[in-house]
Order: structure tokens, then sequence, then C-alpha cells
């Protein structure tokens, strides 16, 4: 319409007086009929050049997305190819799975590839530095092994800590490969486990600051831990104390009816790297006796799992081994007050230590009861899941120990025999025996109190008889189950 | 059934609340979801983390804002006084649609917002619970923050932005370091030399002993992961073949497998049943040692009253 009439407006004034008068006298529905008209002529018109390119673009997007999902995104050139295929197929089933000439070529394969100067950090360079490792392990020269990982971690450490080096989307991948080698190096290092705490927290560090510049919420909770752990390294060794936080536990009572922040988004994509790679830190810490860090790693992990929406079996389970580190952390705080009352130290220090230990059990039965009281509100069908039947089992075998410890003997021995039934329903061998053992030690409690014939002991009376037995204390045991995941 | 309660209304939503569990307690109350521009629509706004939903909301209102301002174009030059008065109108609903949409997408350009947050974790935890919200609004029966809470969130949030800003630098415990790189290149070096030698080794035949490596089979028995196995119309002859190979055996994605562990921590009572059984043998001498004294002295007083 406007365009009629301004080409009217151009030609002549009379016409153009005319066509407005029409406008103004004529009601507005043979107006808009006009336009109606007038538009879908055009339309008309145009349509065909429409459809052709809607469909090309079409085509072009569907054509682009198939090759994005089906086209190899790994650009290696070509000679290095060449040497790859004829390593692949030694190694495989056909090729009668030659290791070593597998090996040859892969190594042949990194040397043209360091002449195409091909770089270092990229994954096509680290996926045959892998090749080459795997090899190696499969031919059982593990050190040469750890030399190859350890190139690729120190690569990456270096780019990583280097400003700029690698571009900031990048980022996220290369930590999460890095977190992989770390692992794979740790259990190749099995001799050194002090080098693979600092390698570790190294590495798991520098992870939890690309969480942090990412969610400002996460970050405060990372930073916390941090300044913990600087002032570890700074103190050396500092004093034993307490590190449970009142507030830490939170978390696992009523995880349901409060709704905590998550921040998935912020911690992936490797996630499960990094969680994976704090608890074998965990792990090391307790096999070399740090169980300060070992508790204080265990807690912030728990924390943060909820925090990065871990699956609920992941993070019950991770609160069961909780439960059973602050178990054991009850059985060093009892073993020092032991020695305390040995060394006829003031009554003050006794208190303390006893008053730790008892609030340590206290966690540890929290704990447990947590992961008990939220796996039922699970659905049947998640509750079914292996891990989340593993840590049902673990909790109700820790109640047992810890009700054993404080004497409860009919209730622990209920408990023992439940984790025993569950514990063989989910296929957690290690833990029948446990539970079978723990049983046996009760039973021979409860002959001697028979035969004594005295009422069910406590606390105290725990402590004294290991007074009156003068002789050294029994150790403290706690079993470290590191298994891959199937 | 839903009961739709319009959002802001405290009065209601309490009263509402508190005798609805008693009086029927199959209703639900459906709050709407929140949002800043987008209020027109009321009930209908999907939940805010159904991203999709929200931006074509917002792309709607948008084009209808458009759509107006098109008919007040092509109704300009019209002076009837239902003409003029539908230019006005459609101008200003127009406008404020528009305006509401700007405001809406303002909003959504925040990195950080409350609502997605709580609004994605309410629903993953419908689905753990094995429920099935509804992909437009969520689990039904949550009740959104309100503007108030939303807007003191992103306050904070902000102010934290601001001071970590000013911080960022100062705080890293891993910074740049030289060493790394040195640590770096000295192993790339030995592995080189390393790498040569092994490949010399295995180029000269007979020299396998020289690596410990009697056996072409010997196979590390700690080292599990499955054996490379390729597909059966796949004999590694093109560039594509290969490439096929590579991606269906990613190295990254075998180590990744390779890595992934369970740790669990079993607690066991400390018991001292060793030292028991020491304590009981100790007490048993100690019986017996008793046991001779006496009959010792029992023995002497009867050589006594012999000798008496």
């Amino acid at each position: 319409m406007f365009r009629s009439c301004r080409q009217l407006r151009g030609s002549a004034p009379i016409l153009r007086q005319l066509c407005t008068s029409r406008i103004q006298t004529g009601p507005s529905l043979r107006f808009s009929s006009h336009y109606a008209r007038q538009h879908a002529s055009n339309y008309g018109r145009r349509s065909w050049s429409k459809i052709i390119l809607t469909t090309l673009g079409g085509i072009g997007l569907i054509g682009l997305s198939a090759w994005w999902v089906y086209w190899p995104h790994h650009t290696f050139p070509k000679s290095v190819a060449k040497i790859l295929r004829k390593g692949l197929w030694a190694e495989s089933d056909k090729g009668e799975k030659d290791y070593q000439t597998a090996l040859k070529h892969y190594l042949e394969a990194l040397e043209e590839a360091d002449k195409f100067e091909l770089d270092p950090l990229s994954d096509e360079y680290t996926g045959i530095q892998l090749k080459v490792g795997e090899m190696y392990e499969r031919l059982n020269m593990n050190q040469d092994a750890l030399m190859v990982y350890s190139e690729i971690a120190s690569a990456y450490l270096d780019a990583l800590t280097t400003p700029g080096k690698i571009p900031i989307p990048r980022r996220p991948h290369i930590i999460q490969k890095d977190l992989r080698v770390v692992v794979k190096i740790v259990e190749l290092n099995k001799g050194n486990p002090y080098a693979s705490k600092m390698l570790l927290m190294t590495h798991f560090l520098i992870a939890q600051e690309e969480v942090a510049k990412r969610s400002k919420t996460v970050s405060k909770l990372i930073k916390e831990e941090k300044e913990q752990i600087l002032q570890e390294v700074s103190q050396q060794q500092s004093p034993y104390s307490n590190p449970i936080k009142e507030d830490s536990l939170k978390v696992g009572e009523d995880e349901k009816i409060v709704v905590i922040e998550k921040n998935r988004d912020a911690w992936e994509p490797f996630r499960d790297e990094l969680f994976n790679a704090r608890d074998l830190y965990v792990a090391i810490s307790l096999a070399t006796g740090d169980l300060q860090s070992a508790v204080r790693t265990k807690i912030a992990t728990t924390e943060w799992m909820l925090n990065a929406d871990c699956d609920p079996g992941e993070i019950l389970m991770s609160q069961a081994n909780l439960g059973s580190l602050m178990y054991l952390q009850a059985e060093e705080f009892e073993a020092k007050e032991y020695r305390a009352i040995k060394q006829k130290l003031e009554e003050s220090k006794i208190a303390s230590e006893r008053f730790n230990k008892k609030s340590c059990l206290d966690l540890a039965l929290k704990c447990y009861e947590s992961v008990l009281a939220f796996s039922k509100q699970l659905p049947a069908q998640l509750r079914r899941e292996e891990n989340v039947e593993e840590s049902i089992a673990l909790s109700t075998y820790g109640l047992g120990v810890i009700k054993l410890h404080l004497g409860e003997l009919d209730t622990a021995k209920n408990l023992l025999r439940e984790s025993r039934l569950r514990a063989k329903g989910s296929g957690f061998n290690d833990l029948v025996v446990e539970a079978e053992r723990e049983l046996e030690k009760l039973g021979k409690e409860v002959e001697k109190l028979e035969k004594e014939n005295t009422q069910k002991e406590y606390e105290q009376e725990r402590i004294k008889k290991l007074l009156e037995n003068k002789g050294e204390q029994p150790d403290i045991e706690l079993d470290i189950q590191l298994n891959k995941h199937k | 059934m839903g009961l739709f309660i319009p959002p802001n209304s405290d009065k209601n939503k309490d009263t509402q609340g508190s005798q609805n569990p008693s009086s029927d307690s199959n209703k639900t109350i459906f709050y709407t979801r929140p949002s800043v521009g987008l209020k027109l629509w009321g009930p209908l706004v999907p939940a805010s983390d159904y991203l999709p939903g929200i931006y074509g909301l917002t792309a709607l209102q948008t084009l209808l804002g458009l759509t107006m301002f098109r008919h007040t174009r092509i109704i300009w030059r019209q002076t009837s006084l239902i003409s003029r008065i539908s230019k006005i109108f459609s101008t200003v609903t127009g406008s404020y649609l528009i305006f509401n949409s700007g405001l809406e997408i303002s909003r959504l350009i925040i990195p950080y917002d409350p609502w997605y947050e709580e609004a994605k974790s309410i629903r993953n935890q419908a689905i753990a619970r094995g429920e099935k919200p509804n992909f437009w609004f969520g689990p039904l029966d949550y009740k959104p923050m309100s503007f108030k809470e939303w807007s003191e969130k992103v306050d904070d949030w902000v102010e934290e932005t601001e001071s970590q800003l000013n911080q960022e630098e100062s705080s890293s415990f891993i910074t740049q370091n030289p060493q790394f790189h040195q640590v770096y290149k000295q192993i790339r070096q030995l592995n080189k030399e390393r790498n040569l030698e092994v490949l010399k080794n295995l180029k000269t035949p007979g020299m396998n002993e020289f690596l410990g490596l009697n056996n072409s089979q010997f196979i590390n028995p700690e080292f599990d992961r499955p054996n490379l196995t390729l597909p059966d119309d796949n004999n590694l002859e093109t560039n594509l073949d290969f490439l096929e190979v590579w991606e269906l055996n990613d190295p990254w994605e075998s180590l990744g497998r390779d890595t992934d562990y369970v740790v669990r921590f079993i607690p066991k009572y400390r018991w001292f049943e060793k030292l028991e059984e020491l304590q009981k043998r100790q007490i048993e001498d100690n019986q017996e040692i008793l046991k001779k004294q006496i009959e010792e002295t029992l023995d002497e007083r009867e050589d006594h009253k012999e000798s008496i």
C-alpha cells in the first residue's frame, strides 16, 4: 500500500489526492483487503527462490551436523597416520597382538610427528604418546611407561600455568586429560606415595582453580580449603587438631529439604576426574598416616560433590567413607587419651582428647545414619544401583562397628548381620569377610561378658582395660579399597 | 489439579498453603514461574531452567511487539478515530512488549541466575526421585524464590565477583613457575633418548633380551585393558579405516576408563584379644606361682610340725 502510494506521490499531485481521499473515505476493510492481495502477490513471486534457498540451507545444516558427528576429528599428517596404521594392526587381534612391533611403529610415529612439529599438547600427539605408554605397560616396562606419562603431565602443567599458552575454551579439556594421566602416574609409581601425594595435589589444585574461576559461588568453598592446605604446607607439621567444623556435615542430613545451590556446569567436564583424584589423594594420605589431610579432603570433597550434582550413589559412598574416616579419627583420639592417662598428664588434656573422641564418634554415627536415611528416600530403582547398595551395606556395617565400640552388643550384632546380608546381596565380598570377622570379635566379647558375669561395658571400661594391660595398644586398622570402576 | 496462585500475593499464598493440605491434599499449588519481562504471560511462563522456552517466549513477545509497530506504520496515514486509537494503542503496547523483552534479555545475559540454579536442582531432584517433571514447567509443586530474594542473590554475586576481580592475581597457589618448564624439557629430552635407544634395539634382531623381552607374547598381568579388536570389515587399508579404528579406541577414552577408581574405607573395631590372652596367661602363671608358694609354705609348716 505504502509503496503504491509513494509511487503515486511522485507522478501527479491529483492522483495523490485521489489516493488519499480514497483511503480517507473508504472503509478500512477495503484497505486491508487491498493490502492483503498485494502482499499475497508479492509472496507468490518470491516464493520459489525462498524455497530453494531454504532447502539449500537446510541441506547444508544437516550435512554440517552429519559431518560433525560422523567425520573423524583427528587430523594426523598422512605419513604419521600411515605408520600408526601399522602399529594398530600389529597390536590388534588380527595382527596377533605383537606389542613389540606395535611399540616400534608407535615410536616411529612419534619421531615422524616431531619432524612435522606436531603440537605436543594436541590430542593427536599425546594420543601417540599414550599408545607408546600402553605398549610399555603391556610389555611390563612400567618404568618407561611412567616416564612417558610424566612427560605428558609435565607438558600440561607447564602449559596450564603459563598464561595464554592454552586458549581458555580448551583449558577444561586439557585439565580433564591432565587428571587422568596423573592418576595413571600415581598408579605406576606405587613405591613413592609422598611424591604421588604432591603430584595429585598440584594437579587437582589447578583443576579447582579453574572451577573457581567459572563459578563464583563455588570459588568460596574452594578458597577456604586451599587456605587450609597452604597453611599445612607452610607449617609442615601442624599440631593435631580436630578438623571438623560443626556445619560441615549438614549437607548429608537434610539434603532433601534444603535446596543446595548446584553448579554442575562449573565442574564439568572434569568433575569425575577431579573427585577421583581427590579420593586417591585421601587414600594415599591415609596410607602414609596423614589422617588429618585425609579427613579434611574427604569432608570438602563430599561437600563439593553435592554442589557438583553428582549421582546419589557416589555422594552416598563418599559420605559412608567419611563416616569410616571419622571412626578412625575417634580411635586415634582414644589412643591419645590412653597415652595421656598413662603419662599422667593433666586432667584437662585427657578430657579434651576424650571430648574430641566423643565428637568424632558422633560425627561418624551421623554420617552413616544420614546415608541410611537418605537412601530410604531414593526411588526403588535408584536404590538398587550398585554403589547405593554398597553404601548402605558399608554404613550398616560402620554403625555396627561403632556400636561394638560403644559396648551396645545386641544392636551391634543385628547391624553387622544385616550388613553381611546386604554386602552379599550387592556382591561386596570384602565387606562380607570383614563383617564376619567383626561378628567373631563380637561373639568373643559376649562370651567374655558371660564369663565375667558383668553387664555391658562402656567406653571408660575399654580404656581401663587398655591400661590394665600395660602393654602396647592394639593397632588402629582400616581397610583401604581401591577398585577400578567396572 | 493445578491451582494457580498469582505471584507476589503473599496473603493468598499463606492461607492457601496452610489450608490446602488439610482440606484437599490432591491439589498442588502452582506458582507462576518467575521472570522479569515475561510477566504478561502469567502461568504460561516456562520454568527458569527451560532456556529454549524462555528464549522462545521472549522472541515471541518481541515479535508481537514488532507486529504492533508494523500495524501502526501500516495505518499511519489513516485519521479516523478508530485508527487513531488503534495507532496509539498498538504503539504503546508494542513498546511495552519490546521493553519487557529487553528487560528479560538483559536479565538472561547475566551469567549467574539464581532462578535457573534453583529450578534446575529441583528438576534434578524430582528426576532422582523417579518423577517425570513437565518439560515446560518443571516439577509443579515448588515455589520459586521471590524477585526480592533473586535480586539479593544477584547483588551478592556482583559484589563477590567485584572483590574477586580485584584480588584475582594475588591468591593463585600454582603460578607460573620456570621450574615446571625445565622439568618438562628434561623429561622430554630423556624420553627422546630412551625412545631412540628402544627403537634401535627393537629394530635389531636378537636384542630383545637386552630389554628383558624374552617372550614376544609376554603380557603384564596387572595391565588388564582389553586388547584392541578391529571391526570385521576393517583391515586398516585406508586412512579412513585408520581414523575409524583410532576413534573407536581413542587412547584418551581408554585411559579415562582405566583411571576411574572406586575408593571404599572399611573400618575395624580395635580389639585386644592377643593382649588379653597374654594377660590371662600372666594371671594363670601368677596363680601357679602363688599355689606353689602356698604349697611350699604348707610343706614347710608340715616339716616344722614333724620336726616338733
